[in-house]
């Protein structure tokens, strides 16, 4: 048998186009084989990566007129497959799995991870140029909105150029601060990145001094688009002029607003995941305290990625439970703490009793903050504008704890905050 | 297992995770579902896991009782587990699916694709997205079961080697830089 034939033998194995006893003839030669186990291993890597790109259509080319729910319905053929696992699916029970999961939102990675620049078209038509380096999402379709396509642009550059909809929806890029471009139909680069007080811009953070902010630059090239941020009033560009988008002051900053959480290094350990709320769709954090570590307490923070000049109230509602029944009855002391532009500044604790939701509100106007500049005593003031928010659990026993209702009132109301600028110099 | 190091693992084992689940079902999309209900068990067990054991191993066993709870669901009997086990352990190791490699490899594959004949892509596409085997894209096609044999492993061998040849010339590049 020749090279390629037996290497078509491996890719119809891996297909499930053998019979059993063909199967039973390559499983023999397998085991007496290193160099066609290496063979069946790129055979198998190349089915996930083309399954991959096909499943997130990463590939630019016609689309199949197949339903998900046919795609869905495919059952496991192969004999060789099942002899590594079990016997083919059940093709309407699988069928049925998918559909009773409703309309179907692919959110597909437009990461480039190469240092090449990777064009892709995405399902709507639009069609996407990712800079190397850029990490990105395509979220699909929001239909509350009028949208066809949400691209989230984590970071880096994105050229888009999106075909004029018939249906007059548009294409929109959003940045995790709740910066966005939306258009119609044109040809726009946009690009996530940060800016320190002194105008100095970086696409990394940690490379910059001061206070960072992230901004989103935009230079059309067709037609107009639409931009704004969260809190702010939109503004609108045409081709040849470029703007930048930088995050208004919120009336209120919650849950989505904040950065990601995590546990901080000078508490105990703790395990930390984001959920959603079935009911409300609202940021639910749920914490896991082992009761491991020596220090007396946990802690785990989040980044508003802005200075926010802090209103009246910080509100959440919090629901804790301990691993044993007796330390429940004492109760978790909680504490809420603010990391502003002039330090750091801790709540007085409060007493949360455990087995039901609470409100966890602190007064941001009181004067009963502990910092290092009253000696860790509770009688100072919040001064300066937040930056970060911290909750810090003041216990060594294990506990699991869920907290939703993150909010913090601001001091300003919204204003416009799109700077349009002509000059192609401020071209991403 | 602590959890930060449970993450670690997971992160690093979900593809040749997703790959095993990949090749028991032969659906993308399952298998990605699987492989998130494995990750939780995991993580729900993660007491009962041995750091001297092969944790690939141990994510792997969880993954193949979901599938077989699966098709219990569906009435279905699992078949003869044992017997490509020797084979397993190498096939989805870590090693294959190291994602740097991967996602260059893929960027690669991508391109390759868009280059191939509308033809070869419609065979691809048939059997990978729209679950159809050989015997149905060759009726579908009006083509003969031999042709779709041979037209596949043609269009998957010429994959293979244009992804060989991009990622040395990216490799040259890189070089020349």
């Amino acid at each position: 048998m020749s090279e390629d034939a037996r290497s078509q033998q491996l890719m119809l194995l891996a297909d499930g186009e053998l019979s059993p006893e063909e199967e039973a003839k390559v499983a023999e030669e397998l085991r007496a084989s290193g160099s066609r186990r290496e063979e069946l291993v790129r055979i198998t890597r190349q089915r996930l990566m083309i399954a991959e790109l096909l499943a997130k259509e990463e590939i630019p080319a016609t689309k199949s007129a197949t339903s998900r729910a046919a795609v869905q319905a495919r059952p496991a053929r192969s004999a060789y497959w099942r002899l590594l696992g079990t016997v083919a699916a059940a093709v309407l029970l699988v069928a049925g799995l998918y559909l009773a999961r409703g309309p179907a939102k692919d959110p597909s990675d437009l990461s480039n991870a190469t240092d090449i620049v990777v064009r892709r078209t995405l399902r709507d038509g639009t069609e996407v140029s990712l800079a190397p380096g850029v990490r990105a999402m395509a979220l699909g379709e929001d239909v509350e909105r009028n949208i066809r396509q949400v691209i989230r642009l984590d970071s880096g550059q994105i050229n888009v150029r999106t075909p004029k909809s018939m249906s007059g929806t548009a294409c929109r890029i959003q940045t995790p601060e709740g910066l966005w471009v939306e258009t119609l139909g044109t040809t726009f680069a946009a690009t996530r990145t940060f800016e320190n007080e002194n105008g100095e811009r970086d696409m990394d953070a940690k490379k910059l001094a001061g206070l960072v902010t992230a901004v989103l630059l935009i230079n059309v090239m067709e037609g107009e688009v639409r931009a704004g941020s969260a809190g702010a009033q939109e503004a609108r560009s045409k081709a040849g002029s470029s703007m930048k988008v930088v995050p208004g002051e919120l009336p209120q900053i919650t849950h989505k607003d904040l950065g990601k959480w995590q546990v901080t290094s000078w508490g105990n350990p703790a395990s930390l995941t984001v959920m959603n709320d079935p009911f409300t769709g609202e940021g639910v954090l749920a914490i896991a305290l082992p009761g491991t570590g020596k220090a007396d307490k946990s802690a785990m923070g989040s980044t508003l990625g802005r200075a926010v000049k802090p209103g009246k109230t910080f509100e959440s509602l919090i629901c804790a439970k301990a691993k044993e029944k007796k330390i429940e009855q004492s109760g978790l002391k909680v504490a809420v703490g603010f990391q502003t532009q002039n330090g750091y500044y801790e709540s007085t604790l409060r007493q949360v009793r455990a087995g039901a939701w609470q409100s966890l509100s602190v007064d941001l106007t009181g004067s009963d903050f502990k910092c290092q500049k009253t000696g860790w005593a509770y009688k100072a003031q919040l001064v300066g504008s937040v930056t970060e928010i911290y909750l810090i659990f003041y216990t060594q026993n294990a506990w699991s704890i869920h907290v939703k209702g993150v909010s913090l009132s601001t001091a300003t109301a919204p204003k416009p905050t799109v700077q349009k600028r002509v000059r192609a110099a401020e071209a991403p | 297992m602590k959890v930060d190091e449970l993450e670690i693992s997971c992160v690093t084992l979900r593809r040749p995770l997703l790959a095993y689940l990949f090749a028991l079902c032969g659906d993308y999309h399952q298998a990605e579902d699987l492989v998130q209900e494995t990750m939780l068990i995991a993580s729900q067990k993660r007491e009962h896991y041995f750091p001297e054991a092969d944790f690939g191993a141990w994510l792997r066993a969880i993954a193949r009782n979901v599938w077989k709870r699966e098709l219990a669901k569906r009435g279905k009997r699992p078949g003869n587990v044992e017997l490509a086990d020797d084979l397993v352990d190498y096939l989805f190791s870590s090693d294959h699916y190291e994602e740097e490699r991967w996602e260059e490899e893929k960027a690669a594959l991508a391109r390759c694709m868009s280059r191939l004949p509308e033809k070869d892509r419609g065979i691809i596409r048939g059997h990978f997205n729209e679950g159809k085997s050989y015997a149905e894209i060759a009726a579908s096609g009006g083509r003969t079961l031999s042709w779709v044999k041979v037209r596949m492993f043609r269009a998957r061998k010429a994959l293979f080697d244009c992804v060989q040849r991009s990622l040395r010339t990216m490799k040259r590049e890189r070089g020349s830089v």
